[in-house]
């Protein structure tokens, strides 16, 4: 098992925040591994139970997975967990709100077994640690440009 | 400082060094100089041996007057003062190279040691213990005084000086002064020596400036010649197995020569216009060569060297040795040595000035660190005019005290042994006291006894006594043994006289037998059993059939039958015609077997239906014991009356020929009938026992298992050739057979083993044919009731010696002779050789055989008349090695074909065998010398392993642990089991060529693969000026020699931080050994630093160049060679590499760390840097980020670098893709391809994947079978993290200047500009350069590559000026 905890302060209310994160549509955006998303049933919102279709390209392999959301608390807690794919993973987020920034507390883990072959895990959560910082800063740029264009 | 003892003539003295040298005396300043090139020599011997006290020079002597203690210290400082050689230690500067130092003021090192009470012994014991102290070199005085204050008339004086500083003649100097100047303080004057003609410095400069000149060259030109060809190696046999490296311990032994002996060599010397010196030198040379056989001896032999009337005053070391090369030829008559030794002597000591550190950096660079260089036998004559007086202080032979006044101290001899173990044997005479000459023997005391040297003391003497008696007489015949030695080797030890039995043939002896016992078992094989009466009726009634049908007395008749009873029926029954036997195993080749039958005329062969059916031999007749039976079973059954003499031939063996070609050995009945009845006397056999036969008829040991047992009444149980073959069957019928002896081959006793036997509590277990090993017969003597070991050859009539063996250490003896036979071991001239030194062994005696048939000359030259018996006695040259062990046993040493020479070294390859089988890995053992190449001689050693898990690293390693370097082998090759003769000895020829087996091929170039064996290549190609460096080439080889030796380790210090002995070097002499060997000392979680000096300093700016995908920066080593010589070049290696945690796994992470390293190294632009491959995407982001910091990037270069763009990303660049590229990488060094497509890796298991490749890469042999898997899987995760990088880079522009060097010969087409114009807006600069995407990194297409940046390098200054 793979896990890796990240928490971070983004510059923006958790509304905004939660909104954004908590739909799992816009994971293709924000994170660099993600190349696709589709709601089971597209158009309806997203709660406890939504599962959808996310492709990932990582490590020159492509990864289809049919996940659902698990926990749905708005703007405090978001979580996600496979349902089917080459491997298990699952992860949540926690928001907290922190004057006009937002504190977000992110666990995810993941069960890789022999997928990525002989590519040691060690390796493999430094290249997903690597990912994640990326994606990150991705997300800040994505939620400081949508609450410029919200404010405006 | 005492002014008296200070005055220098500057009138002389008018030289820059002399200046210096007095300005370090008055106190001015530190004086720093080279070496003396004679003092190059102790200088290197101090650094590979530390702690060793060789060269310790001493002086004592017991004071038995009262000492002004006052005037004793101030006396000894003065003296310091007074010479810069006491002032003197030496130094490493940074280079590596050995300074002297002359410090201005130095402290002398003396002190008062209490020994009230001590006696004599403990006294000595002491003393002996304190001049063995060795000394820091480093540190000044090299001399040290100590008193050993027993009472106050009562104290023994030890002077301990290191002879890089003093001499035997300083040592005379300064005990002469110090005699004036004590006795002058002692009686409160000042004392006024005369001032010093020339100091030590000047003696330096001028010996530099000698040999630089014609002069210097006309030396070496000598030298040169007088040393050409291959130098011997003196081959002293030893008591103890010669250490890997020299342990310069040694002891004394001294001596006198009776004044009569004296007296007659003074008139000698005279008459034949000698001097003593080069008479003594010659029997020297004859002595030297009765040891050892050798015709070309080198001795070494020290000179004063103070030729120069300017240096008769000075303190240092100004000895030079001079290399005496003697031609003793056996036959050369001692008279003639001397003459030659003359004139030996005069060339060489009017050539004496050259170093003999020089030569030995010439003439062998390679130092075998287990000898002294050059020469290992010393003689050296000092006489010294100033010692006359003392020099009975310096002999270590009993002679009576005499007191000697001495500067006001009474003085009496104590001497002690001192400068021992420089040599393996060194003979130091010039000394004469009450008309008698008296020397000292030195020896290397790891390898010789004492009792040795003193035998060899005595035979010296002896061989003395022949030279005045006969001058003229040959080398090979001057006395050497003493009478009683003699008497010992010749007769003592060879008293095997023993009553003949009454019977005079064999057959006799069986009828014999029968007669005692005719209803006892005697015999059975699987199929037959017949009692003593049935099988002597058969061999009688086929006896008479063969009388009958013509068969005469000496006639042979061949044996081909199935091992069963018949065969003993037939064996018996054509010894009763008189006839011959000639055995024919039908397991032979039909070749070898039609040569028997054509070569001993066989017109009749015994056999059997079902065996003849198979061989079918070209012969006359061939009668079926079993068909023909019938027939032949109507005749008599009575012993047959025929007459055979003792002396006619029972059988005719062959055996391997040289040539090839088998040679057949007659043997008589005599012999064996002697032979029978003293092996029935021991090993013994009885009535009750039961023998196990397994050994072929046509192996002439079998007459032991056959024939002895009907002699005594025992039984023999025949053993099928399936059965003796089979280790279960075998061992199921030593069982059921009750079986009490066995005799076999070493290779039957380890099948046995092999399969796990037990072994049997009622066995006797006699082993022959080859050598028993230790490790065999440890593992057989717990196993069986007793183990003899046996020995002999066929032509004595199967074993000559044997001896039972006991649990122990040391070596198998083949023991003593058996009953009626003698042994000599001698030299080539036939003369007995001493106790403990090799010779051929001979055999005399009862069971010598009749000779070889039809082979009258080889027979006339194997079998000659034996000198030391009265008639027609003959004696066999067997052609092996052997010598007497002290206590009379013979121990042998291997064939005398099998010692063999290789650049100089006399080889023993048995003592290599040992040393293999000592492993636990290693079951058996055999080492040869193959030349597969015309003119390329190599040891091959080939092992077969207790089981599969044999590291050919490992015993390397173990051999290299007690082997000197020149004994090891260059392959080692493992069998699962060695190819054997139809006797079941080790078939030598069959052994395959090192290329057919698995090996280690040292001689292939493999270029360095990491960090450590790359700077180490680095430092070998700056120092030797060789280029390139493969990690397999031995640093001697390539031109280095000791000094550089310890340059090279004092790079090490620099740049590893470790701190190596030089001695290291010389057993880890290739830069792969010495890289493995730095990883064990600072271990693998040492600090990692990635940067790699490839050139550590220069004037121009330094290039930094990013590591490929592998992580190594190897691929610019060649790069560098040709890269303007004023450029630092350095390289970034992947830190993970050392530690897989260290791998970054993005090209921004590893552009920024590698720049925080750059910038350690170069605080400030303007920065050059780049890279080959994924380097120069490093050297792109490095760029990046530095011009981003405002920083200046003055040259990015990247070498065909391909840009961070979708279009250039393999389709898959999975972990397979991955370890497929590392696959292909792997072999890059090796010059080898190993292609491995991605696709055939992903059909093996995952986590089987890494296996697979390196098992691919064992199959071609980029792999070491012991390679570092653990080291190789951090390469690997290094190559993933790397290739993850490349995968998830996604680049901005940059602004920078940018060359692009494109492969123009790659065949993969990435477009012209490889995907750069996407990438980067700004234009940029793009060359062509010949060779692909690999070749472009290696000779020759990488020269274009260096041009290009030497080119641009041209517009670059010196950093000096840009920093201003």
């Amino acid at each position: 098992m793979i896990k890796v905890e990240y928490s971070y302060l983004v510059n923006s209310p958790v509304e905004f925040v939660f909104a954004y994160i908590g739909n799992p549509i816009n994971d293709q955006y924000w994170q660099e591994s993600c190349h696709g998303v589709e709601l089971d049933e597209p158009g309806e919102a997203v709660g406890e139970g939504t599962r959808y279709h996310i492709q990932f390209q990582f490590l020159g392999r492509a990864m289809p997975f049919t996940a659902a959301v698990t926990e749905y608390e708005p703007f405090q807690a978001y979580a996600y967990e496979t349902l089917s794919g080459p491997m298990q993973y699952k992860g949540t987020y926690r928001f907290t709100r922190i004057g006009n920034s937002t504190q977000i507390d992110w666990t995810f883990a993941a069960e890789p077994g022999g997928f990525f072959g002989i590519i040691p895990r060690t390796l493999l959560k430094k290249v997903l640690a690597k990912q994640v910082e990326g994606d990150i800063g991705r997300l800040m740029q994505i939620l400081g440009a949508r609450r410029a264009v919200s404010n405006g | 400082m005492e002014s008296e003892a200070v005055q220098f003539n500057h009138s002389v003295i008018n030289r820059v060094t002399a200046r210096q040298s007095a300005r370090a005396t008055a106190g001015a300043q530190v004086l720093n100089l080279p070496l003396a090139d004679v003092q190059r020599g102790l200088w290197f011997v101090q650094q590979v041996a530390p702690d060793n006290a060789a060269y310790n020079l001493v002086f004592a002597a017991l004071v038995i007057s009262a000492i002004d203690s006052a005037a004793f210290e101030t006396a000894l400082q003065c003296l310091v003062d007074r010479h810069t050689a006491l002032r003197t230690r030496f130094v490493v500067d940074d280079a590596g190279v050995p300074r002297q130092e002359v410090l201005p003021a130095v402290k002398i090192d003396s002190a008062v040691i209490a020994a009230a009470g001590w006696d004599d012994e403990k006294l000595r014991g002491r003393a002996i213990a304190e001049t063995k102290q060795p000394f820091d070199l480093a540190r000044a005085p090299l001399l040290r005084v100590r008193l050993f204050q027993r009472g106050p008339r009562d104290a023994l004086l030890v002077w301990t000086a290191h002879h890089i500083a003093v001499d035997f003649w300083s040592l005379a100097v300064l005990l002469d002064e110090f005699r004036q100047l004590y006795q002058g303080r002692a009686a409160g004057r000042a004392v006024s020596l005369p001032p010093l003609a020339s100091d030590y410095p000047v003696y330096v400069q001028r010996q530099k400036e000698m040999l630089s000149g014609l002069a210097g060259s006309r030396l070496w030109d000598y030298w040169r010649e007088s040393l050409s060809g291959d130098l011997p190696v003196l081959n002293l046999a030893s008591d103890y197995p010669r250490p890997p490296v020299q342990t310069y311990r040694g002891a004394s032994l001294g001596f006198r020569l009776d004044a009569n002996l004296t007296t007659a060599l003074h008139g000698l010397a005279r008459a034949e216009g000698v001097t003593l010196y080069v008479l003594l030198l010659a029997a020297y040379y004859a002595l030297l060569h009765r040891y050892t056989g050798q015709d070309d001896i080198l001795v070494g032999s020290p000179v004063a060297g103070r030729l120069h009337k300017d240096f008769r005053r000075t303190v240092g070391h100004f000895v030079n040795t001079i290399v005496l090369r003697g031609a003793v030829g056996g036959d050369t008559a001692f008279r003639e040595l001397v003459r030659l030794t003359r004139d030996k002597v005069a060339d060489a000591l009017r050539h004496q000035e050259y170093p003999f550190a020089s030569l030995v950096e010439k003439r062998v660079p390679e130092r075998d660190l287990s000898r002294p260089p050059l020469f290992q036998a010393a003689f050296s004559w000092e006489r010294l005019p100033q010692f006359q007086e003392l020099a009975s202080f310096f002999s270590l032979s009993d002679q009576v005290a005499e007191a000697v006044e001495f500067g006001g101290l009474t003085l009496l001899p104590f001497p002690l042994p001192q400068q021992e173990g420089q040599v393996d044997l060194a003979l130091e005479m010039g000394g004469e006291c009450g008309g008698e000459l008296f020397g000292v023997w030195k020896y290397d005391s790891a390898l010789f006894a004492a009792e040795t040297i003193a035998a060899l003391a005595g035979q010296f003497a002896e061989l003395l006594k022949g030279v005045v008696a006969d001058p003229a007489q040959a080398v090979a015949r001057l006395p050497l043994l003493s009478g009683a030695e003699r008497q010992r080797v010749l007769v003592e030890w060879n008293r095997s006289e023993q009553p003949l039995p009454a019977a005079r043939t064999v057959h006799e002896l069986v009828e014999e037998q029968v007669a005692r016992s005719p209803d006892k078992t005697a015999v059975i094989s699987s199929e037959q059993t017949f009692s003593y009466r049935v099988l002597n009726q058969r061999a009688n009634q086929l006896a008479h059939y063969l009388i009958e049908s013509g068969v005469t007395a000496g006639q042979h008749i061949g044996i081909c039958s199935a091992r069963s009873a018949d065969m003993l029926v037939a064996m018996l029954a054509v010894l009763k015609t008189g006839a011959t036997y000639v055995p024919l195993d039908p397991a032979f080749p039909r070749e070898r077997l039609s040569m028997m039958i054509e070569d001993a005329a066989i017109a009749l062969v015994l056999t059997h239906e079902t065996v003849w059916e198979d061989v079918a031999l070209p012969v006359a007749r061939a009668l079926r014991l079993d068909r023909d039976w019938p027939e032949i079973a109507t005749f008599a059954a009575h012993n047959p009356r025929r007459v055979v003499a003792p002396r006619s031939p029972a059988y005719v063996i062959y055996t391997s020929g040289s040539t090839g070609k088998p040679k057949g050995v007659a043997v008589p009945h005599g012999a064996v009938v002697n032979f029978l009845a003293s092996m029935a006397r021991e090993p013994g056999m009885g009535a009750e026992d039961v023998m196990l036969a397994v050994t072929t008829l046509s192996f002439d040991i079998a007459v032991l298992e056959l024939l002895l047992p009907l002699t005594v009444g025992a039984m023999t149980v025949i053993a099928s050739r399936e059965v003796g073959s089979d280790a279960q069957r075998l061992e199921e019928l030593m069982e059921s057979s009750g079986a009490t002896l066995m005799q076999a081959t070493p290779a039957t006793w380890r099948m046995l083993l092999s399969n796990g036997w037990r072994g049997c509590a009622r066995l006797t277990a006699l082993c022959g044919g080859e050598a028993l090993s230790r490790q065999l017969a440890d593992a057989l003597l717990p196993r069986v009731t007793a183990l003899w070991n046996m020995y002999g050859p066929t032509e004595t009539t199967v074993w000559s010696t044997l001896t039972r063996v006991e649990p122990g250490t040391e070596a198998i003896a083949i023991g003593r002779p058996i009953a009626n036979t003698q042994v000599y071991i001698v030299d080539e001239s036939m003369q007995p050789v001493p106790p403990g030194v090799p010779g051929e062994l001979c055999i005399g005696g009862a069971g010598v055989a009749l000779g070889y048939l039809n082979r009258p000359e080889l027979t006339a030259e194997k079998f000659i008349a034996d000198p030391y018996a009265d008639g027609a006695a003959r004696l066999y040259k067997t052609g092996d090695l052997a010598r007497w062990r002290r206590d009379g046993t013979l121990e042998c040493l291997g064939r005398l074909d099998h010692q063999v020479k290789l650049r100089g070294f006399r080889i023993e390859l048995g003592e290599i065998e040992t040393q293999l089988c000592r492993h636990p890995s290693v079951r058996q053992a055999v080492v040869m010398v193959r030349e597969d190449r015309p003119g390329d001689q190599r040891l091959a050693a080939y092992v077969v392993g207790m089981n599969e898990d044999i590291s050919v690293a490992a015993l390397k390693a173990h051999l290299a642990e007690t082997l000197p370097g020149y004994m090891l082998p260059s392959h080692i090759i493992v069998l699962t089991e060695f190819p054997l003769t139809p006797n079941g000895k080790v078939n030598r020829r069959a052994l395959p060529a090192p290329a057919d087996g698995i090996h280690t091929a040292l001689s292939e170039f493999v270029a360095p693969r990491d960090r450590d064996e790359i700077q180490l290549a680095t430092m070998w190609e700056q120092l030797l000026g060789v280029h390139p460096v493969g990690v397999n080439q031995n640093f001697f080889d390539l031109g280095g020699h000791s000094l550089l030796a310890v340059r090279l380790v004092a790079g090490i210090r620099q740049r590893f931080g470790v701190e190596l002995p030089v001695s290291v070097l010389f057993q880890h002499n290739t830069v792969e050994a010495l890289a493995r060997l730095l990883r064990e000392h600072s271990g693998e979680a040492a600090a990692v630093t990635p940067l790699v000096p490839l050139r550590g300093s220069g004037d121009l700016p330094p290039f930094f160049f990013m590591h490929p995908i592998g992580g190594t920066v190897f691929c610019y080593l060649a790069l560098t060679r040709h890269l303007d010589t004023r450029r630092p070049v350095f390289a970034l290696q992947s830190p993970g590499l050392e530690d897989a945690s260290l791998a970054e796994v993005s090209v921004p992470d590893l552009a920024r760390r590698y720049l925080e390293i750059i910038r350690a190294q170069q605080p400030q632009g303007p920065y050059h840097v780049g890279g080959w491959c994924f380097g120069g995407l490093i050297a792109f982001e490095a760029a990046r980020q530095l011009t981003a910091a405002g920083e200046e990037v003055a040259e990015l270069v990247m070498f065909d670098t391909r840009a961070p763009i979708a279009e250039n990303a393999p389709a898959d660049a999975d972990d397979a893709t991955l370890l497929s590229w590392f696959a292909r990488d792997l072999a890059v060094p090796y010059g080898k391809t190993l292609a491995i497509a991605p696709e055939e890796l992903r059909a093996v298991d995952g986590a089987g994947m890494f296996d697979y490749v390196l098992q691919r890469a064992r199959e071609i042999e980029v792999l070491p079978h012991d390679a570092d898997t653990a080291r190789l899987y951090r390469y690997f995760e290094v190559y993933l993290a790397n290739g993850i990088a490349l995968q998830t880079y996604e680049s901005g522009d940059y602004a920078g200047p940018m060359t692009l060097l494109r492969a123009a010969d790659e065949t993969v087409d990435y477009g012209p500009l490889l995907g750069w114009d996407k990438v980067v807006s700004r234009r940029f600069t793009l060359v062509a350069v010949p060779g692909d995407h690999n070749s472009m990194m290696y000779e020759p297409h990488v020269q274009a590559l260096a041009q290009h940046i030497n080119e641009t390098g041209l517009a670059m200054q010196p950093r000096q000026a840009l920093a201003s």
